[in-house]
């Protein structure tokens, strides 16, 4: 945006220096802003993980269905119960220090699970939940009494603030295959989704040192990952996050 | 009277019997009625099962027009390429619902789905058709859902899920190409609705309702049987939380209700499995309960196994013993008597022939011949024969309180009655010695129809005249009775001595001539024991005419005579009296 120096413009040349200026200091005031980077990376070996409410749902004694067959002209080594990764993998980016509460996390109900079914956010983060089924919902969480069961309906929304670091389990009364997992973590800095190709991008708000960790069915899947952010965009694609290197023992019982 | 008595206590027994019969029947035709509708229950729940299985398997097998058919199958690839529902062309999602729709108007309508949607990998619908409620929502989504996962991950299977109502899902695969992952999954739903339950009962005959979160979802039940029955099963569901058999194995007890009805439950395969929604199979157990029951709920196959030649053949059979008992008991007596009768009006005959009757008719014919001969006395007739009874000749002999009294022939006073004119004779020709001195109570009549031992001398009389066998002298000690105390009764009974006298009745020659025999002694008492029994007769409305005193004391010598040598008395007193409105005799022997 500098235009090239020299020249005789007279009035045109003190403006230029004003507006040069005026630029300075506002890149000085926001310079937060201007320290957000960003973190690229991907995860492998999500193949070999496996809902665990599909699991559980293909077990005979659960009488969850009256037949189940493969088709065989899919690939047998696709017919796992791997997680749909782009809603159940959760990638956090763990800083060194514990970090404030930021904005509500909206997830949305819908489908016989919660969007995203494993999140990681701060304690005292607002959850909305977002009915966005035209039926009603009766949420609760497992062992912990903060968030009894309680209806909702079509469109409607539930909020519910996690206070305490934990692990948090949600379910739904008129949907048993619906299980949602939330990790309040103190030191959680930014979180992301990663898309169906495994791709992930992490925006944390201070340079630092960071771990990026994976987060599935509410536990930490893999090693966690240290970057170091500075004041650019960081991209470890090149050293993918491995959530898993063998199948589960499940996969004997397809 | 016997015989017809024995065959009423036999017909009485065997209906009982048939009754007892028809009873235990009854309770085992309902016990059996019961544990059939057990057994028939648990088929029925088994093969609505079966029917659930079979009907997802079929649709599982119609969903593959849509799982095949090239646009589907291009536009769910299209849309799984998408990293959110937002990213999802509108053209792809209308083009992809127009196909969806051409194709579910193919599939017949039996075989058919309420709803069907289209599902992205993601697991996001892309379209549907038949589930409306939805419309508005462009990020509703399936994909969580084992059952759509399963299609999302090369499976086909079926679900039973609980949206706003109940549906039965199946679900399969949608490949583009071949050797990869799923393009998506094409999800096919049937409404549990009444529709549905109706097409179940139907198909499997079973009266059929489903219910789900407490309450009754859809009914559906075979021709005859009563809907309103399966509303109770809303008030028994509470007691399913208490039955073992339904929580582990799926499958309750038989639950019976007050009016005959039985219901099974069992719960529904898939995700409803945990919601405790189910279905419920129910019978009405076919009970008698009462006789009439029996006649009510017979058709026309149990009619025609009844063997109705035997059910005639039994009647009939019935009917002639008891018409041929009547025949011998009564009727045949009744015409032997009309013919008598008939004789006796025709003049063919003077009196009935006893011998010749049976039952209550040898008795009618006593007292008819008893009757004749009286009949021309009354009119005064000396020359009448005179049809002597024990009575006559003694007067009140019944009453075992004195001695009897007799009665004088020819006196035209009206005659005794049958049953005290056989009373006496029993005791004195054929009775043992204890029915002889058995005590009497005064005026208590003998049992009629007992054989008295005069009867037949009075049988033999071919006229009705008294002719009893003469008997040896000797034998009257030991048929006499025994003394009394001074005093007291008596306890007499007449000897055959007696009746000897009675015989000289019989005879007027004799009786002329026993008037004349001059060497009778006459008691000085019974001059006014004549005069007192003449008075008595007189104040009792009886004819005196004929009656002499030398007859009169002809009959009491003979009888005095008689006691005398019986009782071993020097004396015997006699004395007038009235018996029943009528004269009548007393002699008490006196052993001074």
């Amino acid at each position: 945006m500098t235009p090239p120096s020299g020249g005789g413009y007279g009035p045109f040349r003190r403006r230029r220096w004003a507006l040069a200026l005026s630029a300075g200091l506002l890149w000085l005031c926001s310079g937060s802003t201007v320290e957000a980077a960003g973190i690229r990376g991907r995860i492998a070996g999500y193949e070999h993980l496996r809902n665990p409410a599909w699991v559980a749902a293909k077990a005979p004694e659960r009488h969850g269905y009256s037949f189940r067959e493969p088709v065989t002209t899919v690939p047998a080594g696709l017919r796992k119960l791997f997680p749909s990764i782009s809603k159940e993998i959760c990638l956090v980016a763990l800083a060194t220090e514990v970090k404030g509460a930021p904005k509500p996390v909206s997830v949305r109900v819908s489908g016989g699970r919660t969007t995203p079914v494993t999140l990681v956010v701060t304690p005292g983060t607002e959850i909305r939940f977002r009915n966005a089924d035209p039926f009603e919902h009766r949420l609760y969480g497992v062992g912990f009494s903060t968030f009894p069961p309680s209806a909702t309906g079509k469109g409607a929304t539930r909020r519910w603030t996690p206070q305490e670091p934990g692990r948090y389990e949600i379910r739904d009364e008129l949907s048993p295959s619906l299980v949602m997992w939330v990790i309040a973590e103190p030191t959680a800095a930014a979180t992301a989704f990663p898309t169906t190709d495994g791709r992930f991008s992490l925006t944390v708000d201070e340079p630092g040192q960071y771990s990026v960790q994976a987060y599935f069915a509410g536990e930490p899947v893999g090693r966690p990952m240290p970057v170091v952010v500075e004041r650019r965009d960081v991209d470890i694609s090149g050293r993918p996050l491995v959530l898993a290197t063998k199948p589960p023992v499940e996969d004997n019982n397809p | 009277m016997i015989a017809s008595r024995f065959w009423f206590g036999l017909l009485g027994l065997a209906l009982s019997g048939a009754t007892l019969v028809l009873y235990l029947a009854i309770s085992m035709h309902d016990r059996l009625g019961v544990r059939m509708v057990s057994e028939g229950l648990s088929a029925d729940s088994r093969v609505v099962s079966w029917y659930l299985k079979n009907s997802a398997r079929e649709g599982a097998a119609q969903l593959i027009r849509f799982a095949a058919n090239d646009v589907v199958a291009r536009s769910l690839a299209t849309a799984s390429r998408a990293n959110d529902a937002s990213e999802i062309d509108s053209g792809t999602r209308r083009q992809l619902k127009a196909a969806l729709t051409k194709i579910a108007g193919e599939i017949p309508k039996s075989e058919g789905f309420d709803a069907v949607f289209a599902v992205a990998q993601s697991g996001e619908v892309v379209a549907h058709i038949g589930f409306e409620q939805a419309s508005n929502l462009p990020d509703f989504e399936l994909g969580g859902y084992p059952v759509v996962a399963d299609a999302l991950h090369g499976y086909v299977r079926d679900d039973t899920l609980l949206f706003d109502r109940l549906y039965r899902v199946v679900a399969r695969p949608v490949e583009f190409e071949i050797g990869q992952l799923p393009a998506g999954a094409i999800v096919g739903a049937r409404l549990v609705d009444d529709q549905f339950a109706a097409e179940v009962s139907e198909r499997t005959g079973a009266a059929v309702a489903f219910f789900a979160n407490g309450r009754r979802e859809a009914t559906g039940v075979p021709g005859g049987f009563s809907r309103a029955g399966l509303d109770q099963i809303v008030t028994d569901l509470p007691t399913l939380e208490q039955d073992a058999n339904y929580k582990e194995k799926g499958r309750s007890d038989v639950h019976d209700f007050a009016d005959g009805l039985s219901i099974v439950y069992a719960r529904l395969p898939g995700e409803a499995w945990q919601l405790g929604a189910g279905y419920a199979v129910a019978r009405q157990a076919p009970r008698l309960q009462t006789m009439l029951g029996v006649l009510k709920q017979a058709d026309t196959k149990d009619k025609e196994a009844v063997n109705r030649l035997l059910l005639v053949a039994l009647a009939l059979g019935t009917t002639a013993i008891g018409l041929l008992i009547s025949f011998w008991e009564y009727t045949s007596p009744l015409n032997s008597f009309r013919r008598q009768v008939k004789a006796l009006s025709g003049g063919g005959a003077s009196h009935l022939s006893v011998e010749k009757l049976r039952g209550p008719f040898r008795q009618l014919a006593l007292d008819v011949n008893l009757a004749l001969d009286r009949a021309p006395r009354a009119a005064g007739g000396d020359d009448a024969p005179i049809s002597v009874g024990f009575e006559q000749m003694f007067g009140d002999a019944a009453p075992s309180s004195s001695m009897s009294a007799f009665g004088v022939p020819g006196s035209g006073a009206p005659p005794p009655s049958v049953n005290d004119a056989y009373a006496p004779p029993t005791s004195a020709l054929g009775a043992t010695a204890s029915q002889a001195n058995a005590p009497v109570s005064p005026g208590t009549p003998p049992r009629r129809g007992q054989r008295s031992a005069v009867q037949p001398a009075l049988d033999m009389a071919p006229h009705g005249y008294a002719a009893p066998p003469a008997m040896p002298a000797a034998h009257v000690p030991e048929m006499a009775s025994p003394p009394a105390m001074p005093g007291s009764d008596f306890g007499y009974s007449p000897a055959p001595a007696e009746l000897r006298a009675m015989e000289t009745f019989t005879s007027p020659g004799a009786r002329d001539g026993a008037a004349l025999n001059g060497t009778d002694v006459v008691d000085p008492e019974w001059t006014q024991v004549y005069h007192d029994f003449v008075r008595i007769k007189q104040d009792c409305g009886e004819a005196v005419e004929g009656f002499t005193f030398e007859r009169f004391s002809h009959t009491l010598r003979k009888n005095r005579d008689t006691l005398m040598q019986q009782h071993g008395v020097h004396h015997v007193q006699f004395s007038a009296y009235v018996k029943q409105g009528r004269a009548a005799l007393k002699a008490k022997p006196v052993r001074e």
